[in-house]
C-alpha cells in the first residue's frame, strides 16, 4: 500500500477526481460523494484498517447493486447505463482515494507512536533530570557488576522514598531539584542513579563499603535538608549490599520498580 | 425471449451477490484477531507427502519439513509412489539424517494417483492427526502448530485447513495470474463461507484431518481426481468441521506455462465433474451443510462458466449494437458489475496480504477478460474427458502436474 500512499499522488487523484465529478455528476451527487468520501475517510482514521476496508468494500458492491437495481427498474437504455456506470466510478474512485488517505494517517500516526517508544526504548539520559533511564541504568549497572565481581569489590543500592507531591507544576520542580542534588552528592564516574517510579530514586554505589555509602546517604540529606522547601519530602532511605548473583539484583531492582515489598 | 434473458439475469445477479457476501465476509474474518492458544497437550501428527517423480522440488519440501515447529510427537512420510528419478535417493538422505522422516516406497498398484498414495500412508502411520502436504509444498515453520492449535480448539472440528500461497508469483504472467487467484478465491471464498455457514474445504495441501475422522470417511476415494473435494463431502455429512487458518502458510510451486496449467485444470474439472456426478446420483450430499459444498461445485463447475458465457454473449452483442436498448434488463450494467465484483476480489485479497503492486492492480483489471475465460475451454476440455473415460471403462489416470527447477 506504500506505493499508493505518496501524497502526490493521493492530491493528484483526488483533484483529477474533482474535476472529473463536476463533469459527469450533479450537485445532489456530487455532495452525496463528498459526504461518503469524508464518512469513509473518517472512519479509515478511527477504525482498524481492515474493518474500515470491509466497509469500503461493502459500500462500492452496495452501490454496484443500487445501479443494476436502477437501472433494472427504469428501463435505462444502453447509453442511460453508460452515464450510470461512469456517475459510479466516479463516486467509487472517490471513496477509495478517501479510505487510502484515512489508511495513511492512521498508519502514519501508528508509526509514529512505534518510533517514540523506540527512542524512549534507547534514549541513555532523561532530558531533565540528567538521571539515566530504567533501560540504561539497569544495562549499566549489570557492567558495573560484573568488574565489581571481578576485581572482587563491594557495591550498594540505595533507594530514596520520597513524599508524593500531587500538584503537578510542583512535583516536576522538586523532582528536577532533587535529581541535581542526588547527582552532586553521588561520585558522577562511577556510582549511576536513575528514576524508579514517580517517588523513587535508585543509586547503584560502586566500589564501596558499608562507610562510604552512609556518607554519601549523609551528604543526600544534608543536601536535601538545605535545599529551599524539600526539608520534608526525604520519607525513607533503604540501603542493599550487591551480592554476588546478577539475576537476584535484577530481579529485586524489577520488583522495587513495580512496587513490590521484599521481604 | 425476454422472460429467459430476465431469468437468467436473475439467477445471475443472485450469484454476485452471495460472492459478494463471502468477500465481504471474508475480508472480516481475515480481519479478525485470532488469538494464540497453546495446548497443554500436542496430538501426535503424520504429515503425508506423496511424491512420483519429485525430484526437482522434493529436496526443498523435505528441507522445510525439516524446520517445522511442533511441541508434539510429528511424523513425516515421504510415499515414493514408483518414482524412477532421484526422489528415492534424496528421500533416503533425509530418512537417514533425520529420525523422523521417513522413506517409504508405496506398493505397485491401481487405480494409480493421490489417493491410493495417500490411503497406503495412512496404513502403515500411526498418529492422532494425518496432515497433508504435496510434493511441491513448503510450509512455514508455525503451520502445523497453527493448524493442530485450531482443530483441537473449535469444537466439532476434525481437522483445520490452512492457507495456500504460491513460491514462483512472479515467474511469468500465468503464475502472477494463478496467485492472484488463489489468494482471493481459495483464501477470502474459503474465509467467508467459515464465517458465514462454519464450512471449510479440504484444498489438497496444508490440511489436517483427525485419523479418527478420516477412517471413519473410508479414507481417500481413489477413484476421485479431486480428491480434496471429494472427502470433504464425506467428512461434512458426518457431522465434522473443518476450520480455516489464514495464518498456516505453505508456499507452492504453480504451473508456470499454459499446456502444464492446462492439463492441471483439466484433472481438477474431471474431478469435480465426477463429484458432481456423485453427489447428483446421491441426494444424501444435498442435505445439512452439504447443502452449500454441492450447491457451490454446480454453480462454480456449471453455473459459472454458463454465466461466463452468457456475459461475454452480452458484451459481444452490446459491442456490436445488437442489443435491444428497450431491453428489460441492463445487460451492460450487470456485466460491469459481474466485472467489479470480479476486480474487487482480486484487489481486496492482495489489499489484506499487504502485497499490493501497481502490476498486480493492472493483472487484476485483465484477469476477468483473460484467465477466467479459459474456465469455459476448460470445462469444455474436461467434459470430452470425462466423457471419453465412461466410455472407454477405463480406470482415471492421474495426470501430474509437471515441476518446474527453481530459477537461480
Amino acid at each position: 500500500m506504500k506505493y499508493y500512499s505518496n501524497p502526490m499522488l493521493l492530491l493528484l487523484g483526488l483533484l483529477l477526481t474533482f474535476i472529473w465529478a463536476q463533469f459527469v455528476l450533479d450537485q445532489y451527487f456530487i455532495i452525496t460523494m463528498l459526504f461518503t468520501m469524508a464518512l469513509i475517510g473518517l472512519l479509515s482514521i478511527i477504525v482498524r484498517p481492515i474493518f474500515s476496508f470491509s466497509i469500503l468494500v461493502t459500500f462500492i458492491l452496495a452501490l454496484g447493486f443500487l445501479n443494476v437495481g436502477f437501472s433494472w427498474n427504469k428501463h435505462l437504455d444502453i447509453i442511460a447505463q453508460g452515464m450510470n456506470i461512469q456517475l459510479q466510478v466516479v463516486i467509487t474512485i472517490g471513496v477509495i482515494l478517501a479510505w487510502i488517505c484515512g489508511y495513511c494517517l492512521q498508519s502514519n500516526s501508528n508509526e509514529i507512536k512505534t518510533l517514540k517508544r523506540e527512542i524512549e526504548r534507547l534514549q541513555k539520559v532523561e532530558e531533565n533530570t540528567g538521571f539515566l533511564t530504567f533501560n540504561e541504568f539497569l544495562a549499566q549497572a549489570h557492567l558495573l557488576f560484573t568488574g565489581m565481581k571481578r576485581r572482587k569489590e563491594q557495591a550498594f543500592l540505595v533507594k530514596l522514598l520520597f513524599n508524593s507531591e500531587e500538584v503537578a507544576y510542583k512535583a516536576r520542580i522538586i523532582n528536577e531539584t532533587l535529581s541535581k542534588l542526588i547527582l552532586q552528592s553521588i561520585r558522577a564516574e562511577y556510582d549511576i542513579a536513575c528514576h524508579l517510579n514517580g517517588t523513587e530514586i535508585l543509586i547503584f554505589l560502586n566500589n564501596t563499603n558499608e562507610n562510604g555509602v552512609e556518607i554519601v546517604v549523609e551528604r543526600i540529606t544534608q543536601a536535601i535538608k538545605k535545599a529551599k522547601g524539600l526539608d520534608s519530602v526525604l520519607h525513607h532511605i533503604e540501603r542493599v549490599e550487591v551480592s554476588d548473583n546478577w539475576n537476584a539484583i535484577h530481579s529485586l531492582i524489577q520488583a522495587w520498580r513495580k512496587g513490590e515489598k521484599i521481604a | 425471449m425476454n422472460l429467459a434473458l430476465t431469468t437468467i439475469s436473475i439467477f445471475f445477479w443472485l450469484l454476485l451477490l452471495y460472492y459478494s457476501i463471502l468477500t465481504v465476509t471474508g475480508i472480516i474474518y481475515r480481519g479478525q484477531k485470532r488469538p494464540h492458544t497453546p495446548l497443554d497437550h500436542y496430538p501426535s501428527v503424520s504429515i503425508l507427502i506423496p511424491a512420483h517423480n519429485e525430484a526437482v522440488v522434493i529436496a526443498e519440501t523435505l528441507y522445510a519439513m525439516t524446520k517445522i515447529k511442533y511441541p508434539g510427537r510429528l511424523d513425516i512420510y515421504l510415499l515414493n509412489d514408483n518414482s524412477q528419478d532421484e526422489t528415492g535417493n534424496i528421500a533416503s538422505f533425509y530418512a537417514q539424517t533425520f529420525n523422523n522422516i521417513h522413506h517409504i516406497e508405496v506398493p505397485s498398484g491401481t487405480p494409480k494417483g493421490k489417493s491410493r498414495v495417500l490411503n497406503y500412508g495412512i496404513s502403515i502411520s500411526q498418529s492422532d492427526y494425518v496432515c497433508v502436504y504435496d510434493a511441491d509444498n513448503q510450509p512455514e515453520p508455525e503451520a502445523l502448530q497453527l493448524l493442530v492449535e485450531a482443530a483441537e480448539t473449535t469444537p466439532q472440528a476434525i481437522g483445520a485447513v490452512g492457507y495456500v500461497k504460491t513460491i514462483n508469483e512472479r515467474t511469468n504472467l500465468l503464475t502472477r495470474m494463478i496467485a492472484l487467484e488463489f489468494s482471493s478465491f481459495q483464501l477470502i471464498m474459503q474465509a467467508g463461507r467459515w464465517k458465514l455457514f462454519k464450512l471449510g474445504s479440504l484444498t489438497g495441501t496444508n490440511v489436517l484431518i483427525s485419523r479418527k475422522a478420516l477412517l471413519e470417511a473410508g479414507g481417500f476415494d481413489p477413484y476421485a481426481l479431486a480428491e480434496d473435494a471429494d472427502l470433504t463431502l464425506t467428512l461434512t455429512q458426518n457431522g465434522g468441521l473443518l476450520p480455516i487458518v489464514p495464518e498456516a502458510r505453505t508456499w507452492e510451486q504453480e504451473p508456470e506455462n499454459l499446456r502444464v496449467w492446462i492439463k492441471q485444470r483439466t484433472r481438477w474439472m474431471q474431478g469435480n465433474l465426477y463429484l458432481i456426478e456423485k453427489t447428483l446420483k446421491e441426494p444424501k450430499f444435498f442435505k445439512g451443510k452439504n447443502f452449500i459444498h454441492s450447491s457451490q461445485l454446480l454453480v462454480i463447475y456449471i453455473g459459472f462458466v454458463s454465466f461466463l458465457l452468457v456475459s461475454d454473449t452480452w458484451f459481444v452483442l452490446g459491442l456490436f449494437g445488437k442489443l435491444k436498448s428497450d431491453a428489460a434488463v441492463p445487460l451492460m450494467t450487470i456485466w460491469f458489475e459481474s466485472w467489479l465484483i470480479y476486480f474487487i476480489q482480486l484487489t481486496a485479497s492482495q489489499v489484506i496480504d499487504k502485497r499490493m503492486k501497481l502490476s498486480d492492480l493492472v493483472v487484476s483489471f485483465l484477469m476477468y477478460f483473460t484467465y477466467a475465460q479459459l474456465w469455459v475451454f476448460l470445462l469444455a476440455r474436461g467434459v470430452y474427458f470425462q466423457i471419453k473415460l465412461k466410455r472407454s471403462k477405463k480406470e482415471p489416470m492421474w495426470d501430474k502436474t509437471v515441476r518446474f527447477k527453481k530459477s537461480a
